[in-house]
């Protein structure tokens, strides 16, 4: 503190600061207030510091603008390059996510659709083509050996097999035998795309009276076409009516399924063996529930039941014996899991299982939950 | 518990979190209180552009806040910069452009008035206030500003400057006897 400060302490800034702020102790107070009243020059000083204070303090500056903080906000987002931008949340960005999103839904709208879609033949079969009509053109039309005569173009080929198989409407060649065309009419129907030389247990009926009247032909004589096959064997071996009718006494789906295992019909090649074919269905039986052992079976260990080969069910029988319900429980060997991941749920549904429903068992005094394997 | 009942401190844990909501009422808090301290430090035509930038760098700074102090401090230590900032890239763009660049407006005439604590509350005093507050030393500005005008404690204004108290005192005491030398011709009468 120079001279004139201590001659005129309000000459300082440091003193006039710390009287403003009432920093001053007391015997500093005392002094100055006691200076002030005989020297004009640190009264003016002072006064000229607190009235300068005074408009520094008064001179309120106009409010902020009603948008600031928004102009603020659009400016942070504008310029902070190096923080997420808004719409970004817990490190996903909404927007992308959303893209994302959109293309899961398409995607799995597009597996669904290819789903329902035509099926590899393995799975999808048409539907059976009439079996009634086959059989009455056989019974009608000249004996195959007389039209392969008439045509000799009609030669037992995989030409007949392909068309039989094929799903258009293209008429059958000329060269193509009658009985081969009028194969290919019942392969016609609606017919879902199949792959001849594929094995096929959902295959037309009229495909299993060949391949089971056939069975007993040399193997190789199937694969190269069932329908010459079928042409080429005796017409009373097709005619043999008791089987027939039994056939056709089952119920429909069963017709339809009963073991065809050969595409395209009876344009089909691999017929099943034999053994296969003709073996006794058998039912394994095993209870579900914890009641003891298995009721017997009264009524049902027939033919009806072949077309379930391979298969699981679960069955509830009431306590007359009665199947309730039934639901398939299990995969065909013959079938590969691919294959049946891919059967659609309507075609789960259009599964006729009535000559299931139609087994009784032994009555008991409680429903019984049974899983059954037809064998 | 809904965002505007957290507390400045959860705030800014959000935003550094990513909520970019919680830093939006932070703004919306602290905006008006800004916006004063910039309108004294570096005059009212440049307030909303120097609050814009206070909060941009706190935007960007989240991540250095640690909560020792409390958050309008931190905002008061960021404005402190920012003032000492611009006025320091003004002095070396007055340094090149000498000659060329203006940046001292002349003072408008002072208003007829009862006097000059009458005159400060009108519009005209006002901006005479803050024209002569440009000439004031940048480094002296927010302290003058948080003391008197915030009426904020010495130890506050030390911890949110990160300054020891006495310099604190000092920049004070300094920067109010420059208010006072410049405000002198309007205390006087003798304001051209």
């Amino acid at each position: 503190m120079n001279a004139s400060t201590q001659t005129h302490p309000a000459e300082s800034s440091e003193f006039l600061s710390r009287l403003h702020d009432g920093e001053l102790s007391v015997s500093e107070a005392a002094s100055f207030e006691e200076h002030r009243r005989t020297c004009s020059r640190c009264r003016k000083s002072a006064d000229s510091y607190s009235r300068a204070l005074s408009i520094f303090r008064s001179a309120s500056p106009r409010p902020a603008a009603s948008d600031l903080s928004a102009r603020i906000l659009r400016k942070v987002r504008a310029q902070s390059p190096s923080r997420r931008p808004f719409g970004v949340t817990f490190g996903i960005d909404v927007r992308w996510a959303g893209v994302c999103a959109a293309a899961l839904v398409v995607v799995i709208m597009a597996a669904s659709i290819l789903d329902e879609g035509p099926m590899p033949s393995i799975v999808l079969a048409p539907p059976p083509a009439e079996p009634r009509s086959v059989r009455a053109r056989l019974l009608e039309s000249p004996a195959p050996e007389a039209a392969a005569k008439e045509n000799p173009a009609a030669k037992p080929d995989r030409r007949a097999s392909l068309q039989a198989a094929a799903p258009s409407n293209a008429a059958p060649s000329p060269k193509v035998g009658a009985l081969s065309s009028e194969v290919a009419q019942s392969a016609e129907a609606p017919a879902a795309p199949r792959t001849p030389g594929v094995t096929d247990a959902t295959a037309p009926i009229g495909a299993d009276f060949s391949a089971r009247e056939e069975a007993a032909q040399p193997p190789a004589a199937a694969a190269i076409g069932g329908t010459a096959a079928t042409s080429d064997a005796p017409l009373e071996k097709r005619r043999d009516e008791p089987r027939i009718a039994a056939k056709m006494a089952a119920p429909p789906a069963a017709r339809n399924r009963v073991s065809a295992d050969a595409p395209g019909g009876e344009a089909g090649a691999a017929a099943p063996p034999a053994s296969e074919a003709e073996a006794p269905v058998r039912m394994r039986i095993q209870p579900m529930d914890g009641f003891g052992s298995a009721p017997a079976i009264e009524r049902g260990e027939d033919f009806a039941l072949a077309p379930f080969r391979g298969r699981e069910f679960l069955l509830v029988v009431d306590t007359g014996g009665r199947v309730r319900s039934c639901v398939p429980a299990g995969a065909r060997e013959s079938d590969a899991k691919e294959s049946l991941r891919q059967r659609t749920k309507d075609e789960r549904e259009r599964e006729d299982l009535s000559p299931l429903l139609d087994v009784r068992f032994a009555p008991g005094d409680r429903p019984r939950r049974l899983r059954i394997r037809i064998e | 518990m809904s965002e505007t009942e957290k507390s400045d401190e959860e705030l800014l844990a959000s935003a550094r979190g990513g909520d970019e909501e919680a830093f939006g009422l932070f703004v919306r808090r602290h905006a008006e209180t800004v916006h004063r301290w910039m309108a004294r430090a570096v005059g009212q035509e440049d307030a909303d552009d120097a609050t814009q930038e206070v909060f941009l760098k706190a935007y960007r700074g989240l991540g250095s806040f640690r909560g020792d102090a409390p958050p309008r401090a931190w905002l008061a230590s960021i404005a402190d910069n920012a003032v000492k900032n611009r006025y320091r890239s003004r002095s070396r763009f007055r340094r090149v452009f000498a000659g060329s660049y203006d940046d001292s407006p002349g003072l408008e005439p002072r208003a007829v008035g009862n006097g000059p604590e009458d005159d400060a509350r009108t519009g005209e005093s006002r901006r005479l206030v803050t024209e002569a507050l440009k000439q004031l030393e940048p480094e002296f500005r927010m302290p003058v500003v948080l003391r008197d005008i915030e009426e904020w404690s010495y130890d506050e204004i030390a911890v949110s400057l990160s300054l020891p108290i006495g310099t604190v005192k000092s920049r004070i005491a300094r920067g109010r006897g420059q208010l006072r030398e410049i405000l002198a011709p309007l205390l006087s009468g003798r304001w051209p």
